[in-house]
């Protein structure tokens, strides 16, 4: 019998816990959880979740026929925002996509995110994918006062325009990023600025990033110019130093309509310190199975280099390089 | 700016008067096991860290009436783990595997009577993990609560948010 009352016990302990310590169990819960299940724990917790500060929606939560679907997510996801009674938002993970855009605007992200930015933020996690003419969904200006970010998550269908002065996350550690989601807001022509893959001086805004994940598909690598040393930016004020990797094939430059001997990856500043760095390659074609650079060795006369400039490093870098 | 920096003196000043930076803390349990620890430790429980502060660093003997020497090890396990910065993926696997429903409880509390920010983050995630496809009876069991719902009232209330129902998992009895 005494285990048994000992048990008792225990559990009294953890429901007698004040609001914000079981809250914050609950801030581990996809909201549809914390709010529908959650509530129906008992009259202390039906109302717990109003005091969330950290938010997971998930489209695929919700089952039904897809159009319907958005709309009640989108119900869903504006009541919480609008019931809830802290205002202060901690994290913010949203995935969801918006396809629907003829009977239900996918607009209402927009808001979602007006709502999630502020100085509180720390976590973004958005992984958005739309389709049949819906528009991108915008990360408005105002994001980038969100200084205490600390972990940037964007995924698929996302935009955002930034300039080189605006950006400042001195507290970002983890950034992971789709290629294509970030826009320079820069008028080329008068500037003549070199043609840069944006990421550089987001990435040049970023000192104490550890984790940086993203990749580059083989477009990626014939289309944007790289600058081959970029002097110019490391002579910059900001501490920027570029870090290259090459990729050095005659099988790559024979496969891209190039016709270039040499393919630099440049990529990446602000990595005085990296320690780590993974490559993964694979191919998105059906048939292949077998590793590509393996079958390359194998198989080509051809040379493949792979050479990562900067010895000394503290950030993992992630690269994914996709050959088509 | 200024408190700032007046701040940072304070804990400098402290640091450099404190007898603990050499010596090991002991942490006592509420069964009155001593556990010796290093005092770099005693940095990631913040409720001990500021006792220590408090005394000026005289006290080193701290006592967790608290937490059971059943509990202490693992928290200590965490604590070490987290200096080390070897805290990974598979570290939080193997740790959480060890633990039953109760010790991920009573770890908890410990965390929170602590104020191990890292410990509590986990558990919750744990506890979250463990409860998110569960049905509400067994969150209710899980954490011995009592429904203080009228049977008519409950009905309401779930009839209102049927629609979020989805794939919810048959319980588990957890073993203890």
């Amino acid at each position: 019998m005494a285990p048994k009352r000992l048990k008792e016990v225990e559990n009294d302990m953890i429901s007698t816990l004040p609001d914000p310590i079981l809250c914050h169990i609950l801030s581990f819960l996809p909201t549809r959880i914390s709010v529908a299940k959650m509530g129906l724990v008992s009259r202390r917790w039906r109302h717990l979740w109003k005091h969330l500060q950290a938010f997971h929606f998930d489209d695929s939560d919700w089952n039904g026929e897809f159009r319907k679907m958005f709309k009640r997510f989108a119900f869903f996801v504006n009541a919480v925002l609008s019931l809830r009674k802290s205002r202060d938002i901690r994290k913010f993970h949203l995935s969801c996509s918006i396809s629907d855009v003829y009977h239900f605007p996918g607009d209402c992200v927009d808001v979602w995110l007006h709502a999630a930015i502020g100085p509180h933020l720390e976590e973004l996690d958005l992984t958005i994918s739309n389709g049949l003419g819906a528009r991108l969904c915008l990360l408005p200006h105002s994001f980038l006062n969100c200084t205490n970010l600390v972990s940037l998550s964007l995924v698929g269908s996302i935009h955002m325009k930034i300039q080189y002065s605006s950006v400042h996350f001195p507290s970002l550690k983890k950034l992971k990023i789709d290629p294509g989601i970030l826009e320079l807001d820069i008028d080329i022509v008068e500037n003549e600025i070199d043609i840069v893959d944006p990421l550089i001086p987001f990435l040049s805004c970023c000192p104490v990033l550890k984790t940086f994940d993203t990749y580059f598909d083989s477009s990626f690598l014939t289309k944007v110019p790289v600058p081959p040393s970029s002097k110019r930016l490391k002579s910059s004020e900001r501490n920027f130093s570029w870090t290259c990797l090459e990729i050095d094939s005659d099988w790559l430059s024979s496969r891209d309509s190039g016709g270039i001997a040499k393919t630099t990856l440049g990529i990446i500043g602000n990595l005085q310190n990296v320690e780590e760095a993974y490559l993964d390659v694979f191919s998105l074609r059906q048939s292949d199975f077998v590793d590509p650079i393996l079958c390359l060795l194998h198989h080509q006369n051809g040379d493949l280099h792979l050479l990562l400039r900067h010895s000394t490093s503290k950030v993992k870098i992630l690269l994914l390089l996709f050959l088509f | 700016m200024a408190e700032e920096v007046s701040s940072q003196m304070n804990s400098l000043s402290i640091s450099e008067t404190n007898p603990s930076s050499s010596a090991t803390i002991s942490l006592v349990s509420g069964d009155d096991i001593v556990f010796k620890v290093e005092p770099t430790i005693a940095k990631e429980m913040e409720t001990v860290q500021s006792f220590i502060d408090e005394t000026d660093g005289k006290i080193t003997t701290i006592p967790l009436p608290n937490i059971s020497s059943h509990d202490l090890p693992y928290v200590i396990e965490y604590c070490e783990k987290s200096i080390a910065g070897k805290i990974t993926k598979e570290f939080e696997a193997e740790f959480v595997k060890k633990l039953n429903n109760e010790e991920v409880k009573e770890l908890f509390l410990a965390a929170n009577y602590l104020n191990i920010k890292k410990l509590l983050d986990f558990l919750s995630q744990v506890i979250a993990d463990r409860i998110a496809n569960k049905s509400v009876e067994y969150v209710r069991r899980y954490f011995g609560i009592e429904n203080d719902f009228t049977p008519e009232e409950e009905a309401k209330l779930r009839e209102e948010l049927a629609w979020t129902f989805t794939g919810v998992d048959p319980d588990d009895e957890d073993e203890n």
